[in-house]
């Protein structure tokens, strides 16, 4: 029961109505997205976790959104840290497309719970600092920069500085930045904390959007269950502290979930399941 | 709720302008009727005269003053700016430079003026001196503030996109500890000035330090005054012209003090 099921096996068992409605849609991204005009390929990561979470084996396919959940204080974060080499992942070992993580992993995007805005940087060169720090051709990520937030209707407040923006807005700019230099991975770590409720309805469909079309693999952890349901392939539930996979449920429905009259009960339904566990962990009541 | 909120006429500055005003007019009338001993404090307008006719010795004296502070001042943030960004690239040095930061919550540096005096001589050097030690402390533990103040996301966030530690320093270590940076200049302001005049009262030929001990000796308290008054002046005009540079070189500075401001005016009830 604690293992966990190999990429594969979740994708053999997506039902074809959902397969066609996800691929329908990747090609009608793919015509329109920006991104891909660019002309840019992009390797996607695949993530192996050994010996960690009480599993001896936990893969993360390419271009699959994954997710953890789990009570606060389990050690989500320090999960996420390790992934990108920020810690040394002890005692298991965690590999990167084949390559073991023993420091921080540059071919990550990491989108902190914290937006981590440097406020005397106004909301583009915010963004841009991923490309400068890397010394990446400026023109070329400027543009992207500008479309990734015209993406998440920022554009016009380029020049604002973080304190002029909501909360909402900062994560936007925090997602950009994780975005702009097109990682093959993507980690969040509980990034629409602070963002209020039908902001986060907002920022969940625009970021479906993105990470469909950039096709990256991702990497979730939050303590919002609807939204895990919401935006995950697979979603592992995690004990309390020390954290242990439980299980990993697959969500095999068609993309992008919107909170509409058809997706809801079935967003709700996969939820249930996933509270049914808490309870018996006595997580909830 | 909307009974018991005063109205706010006067801005800050007005209303402090006019606490002066009136303590000044107080202190004219409570001198002129009440016959005080106007030798032992003398009223403002006396005080006045004398400003207007001892100005030429005053100026040349503040002038001494003004230079040793500004000398120390500019001295004091020449070695510890760099020493406190030295210390942030290398952490083993910080670790040493911590408790040193200590020193002038325990020790009345200001002590130090007879020694420096033996050892410098009683000319500027010593003064200077001693401005730049009593100035010294307040800048680099302010700098050090500023640069230890960068959040644990952003250090993860640099890591992640394989910052070097020059670009770290450079990029975000450095723009962050300027506001920090700055409170720690203004705060190294008062200290300077007491460092210029214990100098001067210790042993010194000129500067303001020395009129005020002149004056004393011979009971000339109009004099007194009017070196007081002079010398009231010189930390709100160094804080000014920190000020005035703080604006040019942060100027997203103010406009996040004004955002937190706004909101906190917001949040207050109506």
């Amino acid at each position: 029961m604690l293992r966990a099921l190999p990429a594969k096996r979740i994708r053999d068992s997506l039902s074809r109505d959902s397969l066609r409605g996800l691929s329908a849609f990747a090609v009608k991204l793919s015509l329109s997205s920006p991104q891909r005009r660019e002309g840019t390929k992009m390797s996607l990561a695949r993530v192996e976790l050994r010996n960690i979470l009480g599993c001896a084996s936990l893969e993360i396919g390419e271009g699959e959104f994954f997710s953890f959940v789990g009570p606060s204080g389990c050690g989500k974060t320090r999960l996420l840290r390790m992934l990108a080499g920020l810690i040394p992942a002890a005692p298991g070992e965690i590999l990167i497309s084949g390559k073991r993580v023993t420091g921080p992993q540059t071919e990550t995007g990491f989108i902190f719970s914290n937006p981590a805005l440097l406020e005397w940087r106004t909301a583009l060169s915010n963004v841009l600092l991923q490309a400068e720090v890397r010394g990446l051709r400026r023109t070329a990520h400027e543009a992207r920069a500008r479309r990734l937030l015209a993406a998440f209707g920022l554009s016009g407040s380029e020049e604002r500085r973080p304190c002029e923006l909501t909360p909402y807005l900062k994560v936007c700019v925090s997602i950009c930045r994780a975005l702009v230099h097109e990682p093959p991975l993507l980690i969040l770590d509980d990034a629409f904390r602070f963002v209020d409720p039908i902001a986060r309805e907002r920022i969940l469909m625009d970021l479906q959007h993105l990470w469909m079309s950039a096709g990256t693999t991702a990497v979730l952890v939050t303590e919002n269950i609807r939204e895990a349901v919401q935006l995950s392939d697979r979603v592992a539930v995690l004990s309390p502290h020390p954290a242990e996979v439980v299980q990993v449920f697959p969500i095999p429905l068609p993309r992008p979930r919107r909170m509409d009259k058809g997706t809801t009960p079935q967003i709700a339904e996969y939820s249930s399941r996933i509270r049914t566990l808490f309870h018996a962990q006595g997580v909830l009541p | 709720m909307n009974s018991t909120r005063v109205p706010q006429i006067l801005g800050r500055r007005t209303r402090a302008l006019a606490l002066i005003i009136g303590a000044v007019v107080t202190w004219e009338l409570s001198g002129r009727l009440y016959q005080l001993r106007t030798d032992l404090l003398p009223t403002p307008s006396r005080i006045s005269l004398e400003i207007w006719k001892e100005w030429p010795q005053l100026s040349a004296h503040a002038r001494v003053t003004c230079g040793e502070i500004a000398g120390g001042f500019f001295l004091a943030a020449l070695l510890a700016i760099p020493l406190a960004f030295t210390a942030a690239m290398f952490p083993g040095l910080d670790r040493l430079v911590e408790p040193i930061l200590a020193c002038p919550r325990y020790l009345p540096l200001v002590a130090a003026a007879p020694v420096l005096l033996i050892w410098f001589g009683f000319g500027t050097l010593s003064k200077v001196l001693l401005v730049s030690l009593l100035s010294f402390f307040p800048i680099v533990s302010g700098t050090a503030e500023g640069l230890h103040s960068v959040p644990l996301e952003v250090q993860d966030l640099l890591h992640t996109m394989g910052a070097t530690r020059w670009q770290e320093f450079l990029k975000v270590r450095l723009p962050a500890c300027l506001p920090d940076l700055f409170k720690g200049l203004k705060a190294a302001a008062t200290p300077a000035v007491v460092g210029a005049i214990v100098g001067e009262l210790v042993a010194a030929d000129k500067g303001l330090g020395y009129l005020l001990l002149a004056a004393h000796n011979k009971l000339n308290s109009p004099l007194l005054f009017a070196a007081l008054v002079c010398l009231s002046f010189a930390a709100p005009l160094l804080i000014g012209a920190i000020r005035v540079v703080e604006r040019e070189v942060i100027p997203w500075y103010q406009v996040k003090q004004s955002c937190v401001s706004e909101a906190s005016q917001q949040k207050q009830p109506r």
